[in-house]
């Protein structure tokens, strides 16, 4: 199993596709770096002195109920508390400079990318050797078809993962350098860390999930196009449907709980805690898994 | 060498497909070097080396590379593949990519990956498809070597002279059913001669003698092919000598494994296919 494995693993390293999206990742990093140092202006002593000044007067009026009345509240909320939540110096900033607070949510905002990249290369991947005949080829070599498909799920997911960390957290130091000579580097909330940390975590994750799905319908349709066209035809038509038609099954839509898990929210708008998301998320991966395996198993391969 | 023969759609790439696992068959049992196919296929996989069909690689990688890729699966190491190369005769192109490669490099690198494993068995489908007669030479030679070397070479095709100088055992195959199966000279004599061929000095006036006795004979590269099966042989020799014609050579016409397998694998009766 070890040596299909390590296969598998250079069989996956060595796809044109995946050279393509990394390099095209990395070419958008580097972009994204450029873009924001030349949009974003550090803030002189003075812009801060004024916009933290600002902020107080705000503050003031606002504890003393000058600003908000009970009824703008969200339920038990109290005034003090939203107040100091939601007047902070930095909203009082003449220009935005880019602010290294913000990391978590651009790491959040590109996992959706990294998803559908993933997506792609997971169907690709056995998409392309169905295509090809290699898949004949290989199982001449290796007839255990579950073994087959155990090592390119791992072969897959596993080097998805990585390299989505890697490039999260080349990101991550890209924006870190922009914050710290472009933007501002204040006003980091207790356990930024751990959210950053936790974010490119959960992303990768979703990442290597969306590979393990998209090589799983692959495999059932033996071909990449129909697994694509399965998997955006229901992200786009059957979930915009049930959330219209059917509002209480939301909580069981796959974009739904992709969302919850991401942004990592305790409670998300499809009423899921993040460890609810994740079990659901994983629950459907296993499904189309154990369906893949059955049809690989089962069918003629001619 | 075991010659598997049969016209299109015969079942012989089916058959291939059901030795190999690819194929489940609806009844029956498949074993391949003892071993029930359907069970445990993994356990004896290792001892034999394929083809199936046109091979199919991946075109943008090198030959080399793809060897290299299947080879890992196995745990073979890299030497191996580069002696594989050597011998099909692909060790200068190893490093091209396949998409470059001609059909009859395709078909030898196929060839090379059934031998990477250095199996026991070889399954070879139609290896010689498509290739020129150069080409259908050196693939005959190849597989004459892996049997010299103590292979198991089962081979399917359609070029029938091709196994009929290759093989040494025969199976011919029709609407999924095998119509005969044996050595090749036993499969040949199994054929049904239809005349006789006779050597005399007088041609002509040997094919009047033998018309006059109501015998069909045509005059066929310097001999006369005599339409009596050889049974009959006491027959030509009595009217030729009582006109004074004597034979220099008198031998059943040769049936080839061409005749064999027409005839076996014709819808007509073979009775009126003789005729």
């Amino acid at each position: 199993m070890s040596a299909l494995l390590s296969s598998e693993f250079r069989r996956f390293l060595a796809r044109d596709l995946l050279l393509v999206l990394v390099t095209a990742a990395l070419a958008g990093i580097a972009m994204a770096g450029v873009v924001a140092a030349a949009k974003s202006h550090p803030l002189s002593a003075g812009d801060l002195a004024q916009a933290e000044q600002q902020a107080a007067d705000d503050l003031r009026r606002c504890m003393a109920g000058d600003m908000f009345t009970p009824r703008d509240l969200p339920p038990g909320e109290r005034l003090e508390k939203f107040c100091r939540t939601n007047i902070r110096p930095e909203n009082y900033y003449g220009s935005q400079p880019l602010a290294l607070r913000d990391l978590p949510n651009w790491i959040q905002g590109v996992s959706f990318i990294l998803f559908v990249g993933s997506l792609v290369l997971g169907a690709s991947f056995v998409g392309a050797e169905w295509h090809a005949g290699s898949m004949m080829t290989l199982l001449t070599w290796e007839p255990r078809r579950l073994r087959v498909l155990v090592a390119k799920v791992l072969a897959c997911t596993v080097t998805i993962f990585v390299l989505a960390v890697g490039l999260l957290i080349l990101l991550s130091l890209t924006m870190t350098l922009v914050a710290a000579t472009r933007g501002t580097t204040s006003g980091l909330p207790d356990g930024w860390f751990g959210s950053v940390a936790g974010s490119v975590l959960r992303s990768a994750a979703a990442a290597s999930l969306a590979s393990a799905l998209g090589l799983a319908l692959a495999m059932i349709g033996r071909n990449t196009a129909a697994a694509m066209g399965v998997t955006f035809g229901y992200l786009a038509i059957v979930e915009g449907l049930i959330r219209a038609l059917r509002p209480g099954w939301q909580k069981w839509l796959l974009g739904d709980n992709l969302s919850v898990f991401i942004m990592g929210r305790g409670v998300g708008f499809a009423g899921r805690s993040l460890g609810g998301a994740a079990l659901v998320l994983l629950l459907y991966a296993g499904i189309l898994l154990l369906a893949a395996g059955a049809s690989f198993r089962a069918r003629d391969v001619s | 060498m075991f010659g598997f023969l049969g016209p299109n759609a015969a079942g012989k790439t089916t058959t291939i497909r059901c030795l190999l696992g690819l194929v489940r068959p609806n009844g029956g049992t498949v074993r391949v070097l003892g071993t029930d196919v359907s069970r445990d296929l993994g356990r004896v996989i290792r001892r034999v080396g394929s083809i199936v069909e046109t091979p199919a690689f991946f075109p943008r990688f090198s030959g080399r590379r793809n060897l290299w890729l299947l080879a890992r699966t196995r745990g073979i190491g890299f030497e191996r593949v580069d002696a594989v190369l050597e011998r099909v005769g692909l060790a200068g192109r190893a490093g091209s990519l396949v998409k470059t490669y001609s059909f009859g490099m395709k078909q030898r690198l196929g060839i090379a990956a059934a031998l990477l494993g250095d199996p026991e068995v070889l399954v070879l489908d139609e290896p010689a498809n498509g290739l020129d007669p150069a080409g259908i030479v050196e693939v005959r030679d190849l597989l004459r070597s892996f049997g010299r070397e103590g292979r198991t070479v089962f081979v399917s095709s359609h070029i029938l002279s091709e196994v009929e100088q290759m093989a040494d055992r025969v199976a011919i195959l029709a609407r999924g059913e095998c119509l005969t199966t044996g050595r090749v000279d036993e499969v040949l004599s199994a054929g049904r001669s239809r005349g006789m061929i006779v050597r005399l000095d007088d041609l002509a006036g040997g094919a009047r003698a033998l018309a006059e006795a109501g015998i069909r004979a045509t005059p066929a590269d310097g001999a006369l092919r005599v339409e009596l099966p050889p049974i009959e042989a006491s027959t030509v020799t009595r009217v030729l000598a009582d006109r004074g014609l004597y034979l220099t050579e008198l031998r059943p016409e040769e049936v080839d494994l061409e005749t064999v397998f027409l005839e076996l694998t014709s819808d007509e009766p073979h009775e009126e296919a003789s005729g």
